[in-house]
């Protein structure tokens, strides 16, 4: 670094708070990467240009440089030079837009629960900040954001200029109403509901500012307020004054949003169409003028759909249900490494899996490679048991080895507890993507071993939540868990003692209080160590296997780009087109 | 052809070239063709097609066979019941009948599973009960006709008990009407088996079940994967051509 890059990083720490000065400490000094840098300091609040200045001035390069623009928002997601992603051409043009299911609840902002419904709502709204693909904080309808140095307030700018569709212009109110009114109440199956902060929480402290008081400090807090919390899209104070279930398909103001695309009509589950927002605040200049987006009955439809050239690309599919279209290689696949994953939980309140060695018996029984090719075609990475993915920057790799297959230690394990005779048990599942494969893989697995006999049920989605998901007896289930920018959600829910979504009924005082220092870790190096912790304990005790983490596959006519997802199912084609 | 599948369902399992089960490794080579090794090719976990083929046969006719014994015999009894004593005992229990027969069989039967869960055993009662109407109303049907007789009338005369003369006098004289229906609903049985198992109701998911192969597998057509539909399909409608020929063969010998 040289004496005036030197002044500048100095200048930027002066005005720098507390934990933004860790983070330019913890870069400076090589603990995190450039990559990890660019990523910690968009959460904490540096601002792009300075966070650019010490990238600059302190990284080594070691990172490849690319360039996503986001709806108008641009950041950089990596340090060094700029390559930007060159998006495709867009004249007077229509996109079509393959999706399946239809959305779950409707596109309904308070009971969205779902990856489809998320998805269309974020077609017209917009939240304050964006968590993109590579777990990046991006502004978006908050320019920028701070925190207090005990990081339990946060305080969000929000951006000028932009307006509603109606042409109404966003203003602080519309973000206090947004998140102090029906999105925070009575909405626990949300994603709402697993963030949790206070009602009320919300302040408006000028017409552009919004300061948020926390129960406790969180140096993740922009997530919550991000699209990861996908119930949490800005809306006009003057709809949530009068918002009604389902309101949003179908009230005065349907479909508001600040977002680029207005909606000009939607049959629900069926067909939606969208057109260019002339008074958009970003630049679309190359968004197409129309987007058409088809909702198919499942999978298989959507696949025929693409084969007779009805659709110009299927937003999310399977590596089993779309292998046709995966191995035709004149399509582009596109697919990204996520968070999602499939938890195989045990009840550990009753026989037999109350004994922890038989939660590992079937933990080191499964050979995960062979999962990942087999039912995912590849398109995946291991699990080592704990949801704390391994592309999280809090994530200790040295905490504890990977787990991998061995049938004699398994069968040693259930002889020490006991079970040596082995022993019968239910093992339901929902019918999703690949799971009743996995399912059905996890029962031949335990073949091999001295008579443990598992009973396989496949269930359609509401029977599975509603009679089998946190009811289990003695049983196994294997439930899903959608892409998240962090992983507090996974670490809360299904794994405290009082977890609204602990299927599992395990109960570890020791792992509730590390879940407490985790989510009020002052810096990263300090929320790595207890993560450590965090890892070690879970694949010790096993209330759930991780076998693996899942890729997003998205399948493109080979025409057609610039259409770009997020792990955990939002779509951005403002930038898309096509070629040619 | 009846007889083939009714060898296959005992020793099929035996004589098939793989574990219709599979085991984990399978999956590497899912959805694989037809070739020398895996003659009708392999599923999506990559079990053998043929293998699971023909251990399909035990499932569909155990289950089927159960189904229907278990309303031959209640729909027997009740037919007896009803067509011996006939007047209010024949209103009453005919107009149940009649209210159950208006429901259609399948959502019947998946209103029932839904409550049981998925298992075999649920599956044959639930079955069963459903075609208990079916064969009481043609029991009855023969019973009221064989009741008018003079032997009946002689066995009343004896002061014979009404059980004796159902089971002793007038069921042996109807045993040619519910050899045929048993045949018959054996037919319907092994359709309404597959149709529950294809709509996923019923049936354990790693069960070598033709319904189920089908309903995991059609969605693959359109891939040009038709090998783990095709030949699931064939065999249903072989066995139950096969049943049906030999229905009529089993009529035809009573006239």
């Amino acid at each position: 670094m040289n004496k005036r890059e030197r002044r500048q990083v100095d200048a930027i720490r002066r005005r720098s708070n507390e934990i933004q000065n860790h983070v330019i400490d913890e870069f400076e000094y090589g603990k995190i990467s450039r990559r990890e840098f660019i990523r910690k300091g968009s959460i904490v609040g540096l601002t792009l240009p300075f966070v650019g200045v010490i990238a600059a001035a302190c990284g080594s390069g070691d990172d490849a440089a690319t360039t996503t623009t986001l709806a108008g928002a641009t950041t950089t997601t990596a340090g060094g030079g700029a390559a930007t992603t060159t998006l495709a051409p867009a004249g007077p043009t229509t996109i079509r837009v393959g999706m399946n299911p239809g959305p779950a609840v409707g596109i309904e902002p308070v009971l969205i629960n779902d990856e489809i419904g998320l998805a269309a709502f974020g077609q017209t709204a917009q939240y304050l900040v964006f968590s993109d693909d590579e777990l990046n904080a991006v502004p978006v309808l908050a320019e920028s954001w701070e925190s207090n140095a005990a990081g339990d307030v946060w305080t969000f700018n929000i951006r000028p200029g932009v307006t509603f569709h109606d042409g109404t212009p966003l203003t602080a109110a519309d973000v206090v109403a947004t998140f102090n009114g029906p999105i925070a109440s009575g909405n626990a199956a949300s994603a709402y509901g697993t963030f949790s902060f206070a009602a009320g929480a919300a302040v408006a402290l000028d017409d552009l500012t919004v300061q948020f008081t926390l129960d406790q400090p969180s140096g993740a807090f922009p997530f919550f307020v991000s699209s990861d919390n996908y119930n949490a899209g800005i809306l006009p104070k003057a709809f949530w004054d009068s918002y009604t279930e389902g309101s949003y398909e179908t009230g005065a103001q349907k479909f508001i949003g600040t977002g680029a695309w207005i909606n000009e009509s939607y049959d629900p589950g069926v067909f939606a169409v969208y057109t260019k927002n002339p008074n958009y605040w970003g630049d679309n200049s190359n968004q197409p003028d129309r987007m058409e987006v088809t909702f198919f009955a499942n999978e298989a439809a959507a696949v025929t759909a693409f084969q007779d050239d009805q659709v110009d690309v299927i937003h999310h599919l399977s590596a089993s249900g779309g292998a046709a279209l995966i191995e035709d290689a004149s399509n582009t696949v596109q697919s990204i490494s996520t968070a999602q994953h499939r938890q195989v939980y045990f009840d550990t309140t009753t026989p037999p899996f109350d004994d922890k060695r038989v939660r590992q018996a079937m933990a080191i029984m499964l050979n995960r490679p062979l999962l990942i090719d087999g039912l995912l075609g590849g398109f995946g990475s291991v699990g080592n048991d704990h949801p704390i993915w391994e592309f999280f920057p809090m994530y200790n790799p040295g905490a504890v080895p990977q787990r991998e297959q061995d049938l004699g230690e398994a069968q040693a394990l259930l002889d020490a507890a006991g079970y040596a005779d082995g022993f019968t048990a239910a093992l339901d599942t929902l019918e999703f993507s690949e799971m009743s494969a996995l399912a059905q893989l996890i029962q031949s697995t335990a073949a091999q071993l001295n008579n443990v006999n598992l009973t396989v049920g496949v269930h359609d989605v509401g029977t599975y939540y509603s009679d089998y998901w946190l009811a289990a007896q003695g049983s196994m289930g294997i439930v899903n868990y959608g892409h998240r920018g962090v992983p507090n959600v996974y670490l809360g829910a299904p794994l405290l003692s009082d977890g609204t979504w602990n299927a599992s009924h395990w109960v570890n005082l020791d792992y509730d209080a590390l879940f407490d220092q985790f989510v009020t870790s002052p810096d990263l190096e300090t929320q790595r160590g207890v993560a450590g912790q965090i890892q070690t304990l879970l694949n010790d005790e096993v209330p759930f296997i991780v076998p693996y983490y899942l890729d997003f596959i998205s399948i493109l006519k080979p025409n057609y780009g610039g259409f770009e997802t997020t792990g955990m199912g939002h779509y951005d084609a403002v930038n898309s087109g096509f070629t040619g | 052809m009846t007889l083939m599948w009714v060898f296959l369902a005992v020793f099929g399992e035996a004589i098939a070239p793989f574990d219709p089960l599979g085991v984990p490794e399978d999956v590497l080579n899912r959805l694989d063709s037809p070739s020398a090794d895996h003659w009708f090719g392999t599923d999506q976990l990559g079990r053998d097609v043929f293998s699971r083929v023909l251990a399909g046969a035990r499932q569909a006719l155990t289950v089927a066979l159960g189904a229907t014994v278990l309303g031959t015999v209640v729909g027997t009894l009740v037919g007896l019941i009803v067509g011996y004593f006939g007047g209010i005992v024949d209103d009453i229990i005919s107009r149940i009948l009649d209210a159950f027969l208006s429901i259609p069989l399948v959502i019947t039967g998946m209103i029932a599973l839904t409550a049981l869960g998925p298992n075999t055993v649920g599956v044959v009662i639930v079955i069963g009960l459903v075609f208990t109407p079916l064969i009481a109303k043609t029991v009855r049907a023969a019973v009221l006709a064989e009741r008018q007789l003079d032997y009946v009338s002689a066995a009343q005369l004896r002061r014979e008990n009404p059980l004796h003369i159902m089971v002793v006098e007038i069921l042996p004289n109807v045993t040619n009407v519910i050899t045929v229906e048993f045949t018959v609903r054996l037919g319907y049985a092994i359709f309404t088996v597959l149709a529950l198992s294809f709509l996923g109701f019923g049936i354990e998911p790693s069960v070598p079940d033709w319904g189920l192969a089908i309903a995991n597998h059609y969605q693959f057509l359109t891939n040009d994967v038709w090998w783990p539909v095709l030949f699931p399909a064939a065999a249903i409608a072989s066995l139950v051509v096969g049943i049906n020929l030999l229905s009529d063969g089993i009529a035809q010998a009573y006239e």
